[in-house]
């Protein structure tokens, strides 16, 4: 009955402890909760998609002639979910989001909230490590050389897929189609086959949401409409 | 002697036009509320709900008709008496009618829905409601507001919720005597590292002018509309906190007096 967990969730310490049959109280070093947990209780990290489109800027920009295709893998990072669970049930505690900063895709008044990703890409090998790899296919079907120095990909258009290497995507497929001096037009399109895959795991579209409601000082924003 | 025949269709009627009266409300209700259902879903809650009433209240007067109808009731007159009582009406309620009117064009114009956060003839809040007389608003200190029609569709409407991001301008003034482009490098980096400032479009900063007292800067950030009041917070202390520790004065406003007597004094001096 008395049984404790203790354990560090990237710098946060927790324990959980349970109370009695039904309950467990989860502590740690800025909370502390109650939650209705009951049977044998286990912690398990999950990896997720951000939730919002990646705006990705590569750290080096990218030349295509045209009529070329250019393969790489992309890396994108993703939230690591701290979940308390049982034989039938599951929580999340805690996540770590690597990657806090945004920014706008398109014109002030009607383009998109995207997550800011500066990422790295490699050619052949891919790279060790915890991020989602993405095999990117970069085709120029315009006439003119084109530089490429970011895209933006939507995750609800990704499945993400364990593999040996780490965890991996299905294909994606940039189409630059036209472009001018400002800008870049291009189209995404994504493979349906899912390369060797050992483990699917399931897209979260809709977030949990939590019944509980708090109050933090800069709230009145959120009263002003802004 | 009972006259059956006419006791019964005396009853028959009344039964009719009471049948009449009843089926007509409820297919009154009914239908205006599924006009309503069918308009939101095309066209939002703000025209559902005036396609509401309008054909409730069509509904009603058609029911009325039909009602007076069954007792044979001439409604030519009826009729002729309420054209002239409405003429007698519209001159009365001038103010109503041009609210009706207004409230249509407001729902034609949309400079606003139901939800949205505005800022009208100085007063703030979300739009609670528009119906065909008035627009009704709770104000973001919570009070309830309701303004006629006409008002709005003249007034100057500012609608607060309309897009996602907006820039955010903080003004900064230096001291003369400091070095601008230390200053700039301090607030840049500042701006760029703040976790609520998007990263595009860029922020950056401009010198405004040479004020009475200082150099003026002008920071601009983009920032989600949900996180303005916070990261508007966040900046200026983190700004002020920067230039504090760069050893930059931000001045405030000064200006020297020189009086007579001692004008007076200062000449004789020169002389």
């Amino acid at each position: 009955m008395n049984m404790t967990l203790k354990f560090d969730f990237f710098g946060n310490k927790y324990i959980i402890e349970k109370i009695d049959s039904f309950a467990v109280r989860i502590s740690s070093e800025k909370s502390q909760n109650i939650a209705s947990f009951s049977g044998e209780l286990f912690i398990d990290i999950e990896k997720e998609f951000y939730e919002k489109p990646y705006l990705i800027k590569f750290k080096e920009n990218l030349y295509l002639p045209p009529n070329s295709l250019l393969k790489l893998f992309l890396k994108l990072p993703l939230v690591t979910k701290l979940m308390l669970k049982n034989d039938t049930k599951s929580m999340e505690i805690d996540r770590h989001i690597d990657n806090n900063r945004m920014a706008w895709h398109g014109k002030v008044h009607q383009g998109m909230l995207c997550t800011y990703v500066e990422a790295e890409f490699a050619f052949d090998k891919p790279f060790n490590t915890k991020d989602a790899l993405v095999p990117l296919r970069i085709v120029n079907k315009s006439e003119n050389t084109r530089e490429i120095s970011k895209i933006v990909i939507e995750p609800e258009h990704l499945s993400l897929v364990e593999g040996k290497n780490g965890f991996f995507t299905n294909k994606v497929y940039i189409h630059i189609m036209t472009s001018n001096g400002f800008e870049v037009k291009y189209d995404t399109k994504i493979s349906t086959k899912i390369i060797d895959p050992k483990i699917i795991i399931d897209r979260k579209i809709s977030v949990a949401r939590t019944v509980l409601t708090r109050f933090d000082k800069f709230g009145i924003s959120r009263e002003l409409g802004l | 002697m009972i006259d059956f025949y006419t006791i019964y269709s005396q009853y028959t009627t009344i039964i009719k036009a009471l049948l009449i009266l009843v089926v007509g409300l409820i297919a009154a209700r009914i239908i205006s509320n599924i006009s309503e259902k069918a308009t939101t879903s095309k066209f939002g809650n703000h025209i559902g709900g005036v396609t509401k009433n309008i054909v409730f209240y069509v509904f009603v007067l058609s029911t009325i008709f039909a009602f007076l109808g069954t007792f044979e009731i001439d409604l030519t007159g009826v009729l002729a008496t309420a054209g002239i009582l409405g003429i007698a009406l519209g001159f009365a309620a001038q103010t109503s009618v041009s609210n009706i009117i207004s409230g249509f064009f407001l729902i034609a114009d949309k400079p606003f829905e139901i939800g949205e956060a505005i800022q009208i003839d100085g007063q703030e809040g979300y739009v609670l409601d528009i119906n065909l007389f008035s627009t009704r608003l709770r104000t973001f200190d919570n009070r309830y507001v309701r303004l006629p029609n006409s008002m709005v569709l003249n007034a100057s409407i500012v609608n607060l919720s309309r897009y996602e991001i907006r820039r955010l301008d903080i003004p900064i003034g230096i001291a003369y005597k400091e070095n601008i482009s230390k200053a700039l490098e301090i607030i840049n980096s500042i701006l760029r590292t703040n976790p609520n400032v998007l990263i595009e479009p860029e922020p950056y900063v401009i010198i405004n002018g040479l004020g009475e007292s200082s150099i003026d800067l002008e920071a601009s950030v983009w920032i989600q509309r949900s996180a303005l009041f916070k990261a508007r917070t966040e900046l200026i202390i983190e700004i002020k906190n920067g230039l504090d520790v760069a050893g930059i004065e931000m001045p405030f406003p000064a200006r020297t007096v020189y009086f007579g007597k001692d004008k007076e004094v200062d000449a004789k001096n020169q002389a």
